[in-house]
């Protein structure tokens, strides 16, 4: 047994039993905490396995900002009802275990049944990369997602709007005071503030410059900018605003008309839609989509339709 | 062999979800579990395909970098309505055979909110 499998069995330990306290733990708000960790080490396993482009987005994403979006709805179910942080109608079942069980076997037989058959690189993978080249690119993540199946891209980016938009229409009352920390006068959180923002643009700008030819682009950037969103309502620099505003609309559909301006521009040179444009179209989307995640990921974590600013 | 141990490891996770979407009650335990399951078919997605040159097809990687996003997205939409039908009934479970006399007087106590009472 190498050093190598012995690290493997100790992250798959960790993410199973991070998840057991997830899916099973007493406390609700536990289980929230539980799956920020889960997210993380499932960010440890992504770069483990070599795919760091998935690890930067689920540690951002999947950790940070899933995370921030359970506690402020958990937050908003204790400001109704204060009780709600004790009730837990969580009941065992047999039945339920048997199910549990059956379908953990269902999908370890179909995993190690794939892996099993001789396996031989996916077709769609090795042109990707054997077409990588053509494109100028040097991410193969960033070729599939915008130049080669940037269709999905675009289908994703709609429902990430459709997703802000419903639930902006189901949201009755707009919450326009997130609880800050401000009210607390630590003196040292505007250091902290004035440290990190900087150093979080700078980050976000590097992910999405770098995106076309190493691990990064614009979701990774869009989400470490929106992690920056939620540090400023937090401290209360930002500040929930109940108007939406011209320029915070521009912001939400932009990633989705740059992305059609991607798919219909090839048409005005004779070519097919979204053909492929260069690395400058690229970056110029890519540019449009990180602005829109990240100001509809934090207007998601606001609850409020636009932003203004605070203290 | 590691692939293996990952593909065990999703496995386990994805019944943990199952088990967590089926015995518990409050929407956002059912949330985080169907969360669960979906990170355990992301790393399935990752694990079982052939690795080229050493990396995990940028095929899945691309499909699985979209997933995460969707899934955040529609996360924060259940969230909104889980919310909203919170403040509506005033309990966030779905529980069928929940004693219906229990829900009622939950009810009272959290006025439910009228309809003309909207966002401005």
């Amino acid at each position: 047994m190498t050093a190598a499998v012995v690290v493997d069995i100790l992250l798959g330990l960790i993410l199973v039993g991070l998840a057991a306290q997830v899916a099973i733990g007493k406390h609700l708000f536990r289980a929230i905490v539980f799956y920020v960790a889960f997210g993380l080490a499932m960010a440890l396993i992504w770069s483990r396995l070599g795919a760091p482009d998935l690890a930067l987005a689920d540690a951002a994403i999947g950790a940070g900002l899933t995370g921030a979006l359970m506690m402020v709805a958990f937050r908003q179910l204790v400001e109704i009802d204060p009780k709600q942080s004790q009730a837990q109608v969580t009941r065992g079942s047999a039945l339920a275990v048997v199910i549990a069980v059956l379908a953990a076997g269902m999908v370890a037989t179909i995993g190690l049944t794939a892996l099993s058959l001789e396996r031989q690189p996916g077709n769609a993978g090795l042109q990707v990369l054997a077409t990588l080249p053509d494109t100028g690119l040097g991410n193969p993540i960033t070729g599939v997602l915008l130049a080669f199946r940037g269709f999905d891209t675009l289908i994703e980016m709609t429902v990430l709007l459709t997703a802000f938009v419903g639930s902006r229409v189901i949201t009755t009352r707009s919450r326009l005071s997130v609880t800050t920390i401000s009210g607390f006068e630590l003196p040292l959180v505007r250091t902290l503030v004035a440290v990190i923002l900087p150093l979080a643009v700078l980050i976000g700008m590097h992910l999405l410059w770098i995106g076309s030819d190493q691990p990064g682009g614009a979701f990774q950037a869009g989400s470490v900018l929106a992690g920056s969103g939620v540090l400023l309502l937090l401290t209360g620099t930002l500040l929930p605003a109940p108007h939406s505003r011209a320029l915070v609309r521009l912001a939400l559909v932009v990633g989705v008309g740059a992305l059609c301006m991607l798919v219909l521009a090839p048409l005005l040179q004779g070519k097919v839609p979204m053909a492929y444009l260069g690395r400058g179209s690229l970056l110029f989307a890519e540019t449009a989509m990180m602005v829109s995640i990240a100001v509809t990921l934090t207007l998601l974590f606001a609850g409020s339709p636009s932003l203004k600013a605070g203290r | 062999m590691s692939s293996a141990i990952f593909v065990l490891v999703a496995a386990a996770i994805f019944g943990l979800g199952v088990h967590g979407l089926l015995v518990s009650a409050h929407i956002m335990r059912k949330l985080l579990a169907l969360n669960l399951m979906l990170s355990a078919l992301f790393l399935l997605l990752i694990v079982v395909p052939a690795t080229i040159e050493g990396r995990p097809d940028p095929v899945p990687q691309a499909l699985v970098l979209t997933g995460i996003v969707i899934a955040v997205s529609t996360t924060a939409f259940a969230l909104a309505l889980m919310v909203r039908l919170f403040r509506k009934q005033g309990h966030a479970t779905i529980h069928p055979d929940i004693d219906p006399d229990l829900l009622g007087r939950r009810h009272d106590r959290h006025q439910p909110e009228a309809d003309n009472e909207q966002a401005p």
